[in-house]
């Protein structure tokens, strides 16, 4: 197995930026609450995967 | 903008997003990954058709991109998700996550944690944007339908749980080609009517 940077989890922060934007820009709100849970989880994969270094 | 050229916008970002993870795939499984995520690609386009040909569970905007009758978006979200959460695992649990072989249930509890969290933003957002048309009366928790909170981890659990069987038993390609295929078509079907099933039978 090869290390590589976890693009997919990128990708989904990237997902919930631009639900962000549509929801303020195109229809004026914001479900925050529904986003919550998942960009938790991401924030935390990110991070471990930023300082980590090798995997066990 | 319009509805349909948001659409158009989504609809094309995560088919870039697929192609992507198909290439991230690659580069962190080798060629299990590709047979992984070919895997996780006729599963979503056949359970995607099956749910607008037989009408369970939801239905779609009119959308440009196809597969058959099902939107490609649906088809490939699929893929995405499940290789997303098997990425999130990892890095979280910070130990490699062996896609040939059975996985542990440490893996697969994260896997669906993370689904359900995917669950609880993609549901809210494609009603937004009505991209996504739920039966009428589903059931719902916080603008999620309630059966979503079951589909969403239990298909990812059981797809893992056979492709990483079936990775780890066949060699050949000939072998892995026909046992996945045939697996993916009885899993896409079988989740499908599964989940229309018990939404009818506690009322969801």
């Amino acid at each position: 197995m090869r290390d590589s940077l976890p693009w997919p989890l990128w990708l989904l922060a990237a997902m919930l930026a631009i639900a962000l934007v549509i929801e303020g820009a195109l229809f004026g709100r914001v479900l925050w609450t529904a986003k919550l849970p998942l960009a938790l989880l991401l924030a935390l994969a990110l991070s471990r995967s930023r300082r980590g270094g090798a995997m066990r | 903008m319009s509805l349909g050229a948001l659409h158009l916008f989504l609809e094309l970002f995560t088919l870039g997003a697929f192609v992507a993870t198909g290439f991230w795939a690659r580069a962190r499984f080798g060629r299990d990954g590709l047979w992984l995520y070919g895997f996780l690609f006729v599963l979503g386009g056949v359970r995607e058709n099956f749910v607008i040909l037989e009408r369970v569970l939801y239905g779609y905007a009119d959308l440009a991109l196809m597969l058959g009758r099902a939107p490609a978006i649906g088809a490939v979200i699929w893929g995405f998700s499940i290789v997303a959460a098997v990425a999130a695992t990892e890095a979280i649990r910070r130990r490699p996550f062996r896609i040939d072989r059975t996985p542990r249930a440490g893996e697969l509890g994260w896997v669906a944690l993370f689904m359900l969290a995917l669950a609880g933003f993609f549901e809210p957002f494609l009603k937004l944007v009505a991209m996504a048309r739920w039966q009428e009366g589903t059931a719902t928790l916080l603008d999620v339908p309630k059966i979503a909170l079951i589909g969403y981890p239990t298909l990812a659990v059981a797809s893992l749980l056979v492709a990483g069987s079936i990775l780890g038993r066949f060699a050949r390609p000939a072998a892995r080609c026909v046992a996945l295929a045939l697996a993916a078509i009885a899993l896409a079907l079988g989740h499908a009517w599964g989940l229309q099933q018990l939404k009818e039978s506690l009322g969801w």
